[in-house]
């Protein structure tokens, strides 16, 4: 990066010519909660692995599935899952051509975080009543 | 009348599409079209499984409707992973490093679905 980039087309986002809004904001999340997502996929794919190994390594690590570390990762992996979820589906109705207008796609951006945010505490609630009451 | 309307100057500076993202663009819509299906699925399926343990779990994916949901998803959402890092990469990286990341986020992709794939089919299979 830096100096050494010599690719013709140019880097994005423009973060030297952007000043900050909340669309900006909604595009770098969506980015980063990609990346994250594609790390929580894998551990997913570890948990189905560990289930496959059978019972006894499964119970190995189920106090750590079962701990406050994993409510809190269940926490955040759904957060960012449902936010992703939804700014995506935005995404395909902007590829439409709707809902492009600079004040109703900053209303939005904002909305979208807030309720991600509703619905993972109230996932993560539901989860833990579950959970507990099992 | 031009059908070309680029002028000299935008050739010289060479900017503009690199001329081969609509099979790239394409596919990482459909996969997220069955992921947006598949996602609310997968997230009611893990609750209601998480009460019960390691039986829960197991008894969602000998389900057909669970093991095919979860099937449907790690190969979507691999897919869709890989197509969006590959986009986040292509951005922030070249020369030999962007060729390794590439190759890495391929490969840790394909890996890591045959992982989830395989053990899907152990659990719903040899029920």
């Amino acid at each position: 990066m830096g100096s050494n980039w010599n690719d013709k087309r140019p880097m994005s986002p423009h973060l030297q010519v952007w000043r900050w809004h909340p669309t900006m904001l909604s595009s770098i999340l969506h980015r980063a909660s990609g990346i994250a997502l594609f790390f929580a996929l894998i551990k997913l794919s570890i948990f189905i692995a560990v289930l496959a190994a059978g019972p006894d390594v499964f119970m190995k690590y189920s106090s750590l599935f079962y701990s406050p570390l994993g409510v809190i990762g269940f926490f955040i992996a759904v957060g960012i899952l449902v936010y992703h979820l939804m700014n995506g589906i935005r995404h395909m109705i902007w590829d439409s051509g709707r809902l492009l207008a600079p004040p109703v796609a900053n209303m939005m951006s904002i909305a979208i975080i807030a309720a991600a945010a509703v619905i993972a505490v109230i996932l993560t609630f539901i989860l833990v009543s579950s959970v507990g009451g099992a | 009348m031009a059908t070309d309307f680029r002028t000299p100057m935008s050739r010289v500076k060479g900017h503009g599409s690199a001329g081969d993202g609509t099979h790239h663009y394409i596919a990482h819509r459909v996969s997220a079209i069955i992921l947006a299906i598949t996602v609310p699925l997968l997230i009611w399926g893990i609750m209601s499984a998480a009460p019960g343990g390691f039986d829960g779990f197991v008894e969602y994916i000998e389900s057909t409707f669970g093991a095919l949901t979860l099937l449907t998803f790690v190969s979507a959402a691999f897919f869709h992973g890989r197509s969006g890092l590959t986009e986040s990469i292509l951005d922030y990286f070249q020369g030999g490093k962007r060729m390794a990341l590439l190759l890495v986020a391929t490969l840790v992709s394909i890996g890591f679905w045959l992982l989830a794939v395989l053990s899907i089919l152990r659990i719903w299979l040899g029920a």
